[in-house]
């Protein structure tokens, strides 16, 4: 589990760096080349994996270090929740916001616009949740 | 161009599904709060009985009906340029709302 747990840390980080990347290609509405496309489909995989591993180590952590955790800093504990809902939300902005810059046809700049701006929103969240689970894994782990 | 509509109307419907998902949630877990009336850990045991995984298939039903839904109702090319318009304009304050939430009720 500690392995496994690690993995989710460092695969959580890479995916908070590789969303930044689609967000910055789609910026400009310009239509993507084929490896743009493969760099956000990688980036999408990547976020899927990491919140895939913390729902796969999630059953054994809340029972044996969340108990512990509350009981060490009930403020750690609690942002542990805080960090799920916006794994969540990075999850489900990026997966959309991948969509939304696939399938748009060359000519819907506006659409790849939008999609970016989902993109940010949702690296931002996966920053946010990559800075909580580092401190919370400081405060306690397996 | 038809194809082009269908493909925008794809498009967009993805977006509104990423931000109806993370409103779903978000909405939830402010349900959740309001029903429970604490901000301690308690919401936390209680949650788990609620069950996790439970929420996150509500959410993501929640992401697929506004997705279906925005597809439903941008049929014409202006209908879809002015979605289009309006979305880039509120979705990254409302991602940014909804993450300022989280950390209110965690």
């Amino acid at each position: 589990m500690t392995l496994l747990e690690a993995i989710h840390g460092h695969v959580g980080v890479l995916a908070m760096v590789a969303l930044f990347h689609p967000a910055l290609l789609l910026w400009s509405g310009k239509p993507l080349s084929r490896n743009a496309k493969l760099a956000l489909v990688a980036s999408l995989a990547l976020v899927t994996l990491a919140f895939g591993l913390g729902l796969a180590i999630y059953p054994a952590y809340r029972e044996e270090v969340k108990p512990e955790l509350f009981r060490t800093s009930v403020r750690a504990g609690l942002s542990f929740e805080t960090k799920e809902h916006l794994a969540w939300i990075a999850l489900v902005g990026s997966l959309g916001a991948g969509i939304t810059g696939l399938v748009a046809p060359p000519r819907a700049a506006q659409a790849r616009r939008l999609a970016a701006r989902v993109f940010l929103g949702a690296a931002i969240a996966c920053t946010l949740a990559a800075c909580l689970g580092t401190w919370i894994a400081s405060v306690r782990s397996f | 161009m038809k194809t082009d509509l269908a493909r925008r109307r794809v498009a967009i419907a993805g977006a509104v599904a990423a931000l109806g998902g993370a409103l779903g949630y978000v909405a939830g877990r402010a349900y959740f709060h309001v029903i429970i009336g604490t901000d301690g850990p308690t919401i936390i045991l209680r949650e788990a009985r609620i069950n996790f995984h439970l929420a996150l298939v509500i959410a993501a039903f929640v992401a697929l009906a506004s997705g279906l839904v925005t597809a439903e109702l941008a049929r014409t090319e202006a209908r879809v340029a002015r979605l289009e318009g309006a979305l880039a304009r509120v979705a990254l304050p409302a991602l940014l709302v909804l993450m300022a939430l989280v950390f209110t009720w965690p």
